[in-house]
């Protein structure tokens, strides 16, 4: 999915630079970002509540999720198996001060089929609780969502993770 | 990771390309070659240690904010800061991987701003260790492209692991 996204939106860039004066409903543009807030948000509860199945199908099939130590998880199923084990161990909840920003366009895929992606981006102060302890770090998330139905096909988040290593026995990203 | 990272950044490249637009709370995209001209040259400040250098890149009032929560306040004392770390490190390289750049602008008449948004890879190296890790950084510029603030995001995990004391606390 990387490599076919990557070059589909890599042509259609170029193109769009050598043909300005061809704007259309399907370039990129920046949009209200409340309906992507509610949406991960929506996706942030099921986790919270420990409904990982719910969560899950929010995501392609082929979704990847990055870490901020070089992991990535690859495929739904393992994010799957991932969340299992970090929604049982923690409660986590963005501040109110989180900004974010949206934008959203489309292109064709390989089968020339119409794809829509919007994309996401928070900064703000990010706490994730349980019952031993609470940790508040800045955090920047990036979700990038595909198709009409707003698969999510990737996020990464950009955090330091020191205390949540010195917290873990055993580190559960690696 | 790389390539979702270029997918992001030329999809606004595309943006960049046609007629500014604004979101509902009026930030707009911009041509980012001044400010990345600025953040390149203060990175190879940096990556020589060359403090003094970097040091007149800054603001008076400039603020940098650390992934752990530390925010170093004032051009003084991020002078101090920069003449610590780079003591430590002879490699501090905020873009020693492909890095890529959003500009953006934003805010009420009278209360503009200008920021940089970067993502890539940094590598913090000395003759001990070498660090690589994902890099997040928002840096803003003032009127005269001084640098005001800047926010990094990253893991300073390993960071954190190579230090007797930790310098940024």
């Amino acid at each position: 999915m990387k490599k076919i996204i990557s070059i589909l939106f890599m042509s259609f860039a170029i193109l769009s630079c050598e043909t300005p004066a061809s704007q259309s409903s399907d370039f990129p543009t920046f949009i209200d970002s409340e309906e992507l807030e509610a949406l991960a948000n929506t996706i942030q509860d099921a986790l919270n509540s420990g409904d990982v199945e719910t969560a899950l199908t929010y995501y392609a099939d082929e979704a990847n999720w990055s870490f901020p130590n070089g992991v990535e998880v690859e495929g739904k199923e393992a994010i799957g198996e991932m969340l299992k084990t970090t929604s049982t161990m923690w409660d986590i909840s963005n501040s109110e001060d989180t900004n974010y920003l949206a934008f959203e366009g489309s292109d064709e895929n390989e089968e020339g089929e119409e794809v829509r992606f919007r994309v996401l981006m928070s900064w703000g102060p990010t706490t994730f609780t349980n019952d031993d302890t609470t940790i508040t770090i800045p955090y920047h998330s990036v979700q990038i969502f595909f198709g009409e139905d707003n698969k999510l096909g990737w996020q990464a988040g950009f955090y330091d993770r020191t205390k949540f290593v010195e917290y873990y026995d055993v580190d559960i990203i690696k | 990771m790389k390539n979702f990272i270029t997918i992001l950044i030329l999809s606004l490249a595309i943006i960049g390309c046609q007629a500014p637009n604004a979101d509902p709370n009026g930030r707009t995209l911009i041509d980012p070659t001044d400010l990345i001209a600025v953040a390149d040259s203060f990175n190879d400040a940096l990556n020589s240690g060359d403090v003094e250098a970097a040091s007149a890149m800054l603001a008076d009032d400039v603020s940098w904010g650390f992934p752990n929560g530390v925010n170093i306040e004032g051009k003084d004392a991020v002078t101090q800061m920069l003449t610590v770390t780079t003591q430590i490190w002879t490699t501090i390289d905020q873009q020693s991987g492909e890095t890529n750049y959003l500009g953006v602008t934003g805010g009420e008449q009278g209360e503009e701003w200008t920021a940089l948004l970067s993502w890539g890879q940094a590598t913090y190296a000395n003759e001990a260790n070498s660090v690589s890790v994902p890099y997040h950084q928002v840096t803003w510029f003032t009127e005269d492209n001084l640098i005001g603030a800047i926010y990094g995001l990253y893991d300073r995990t390993e960071l954190v692991a190579s230090y007797d004391e930790d310098p940024i606390k």
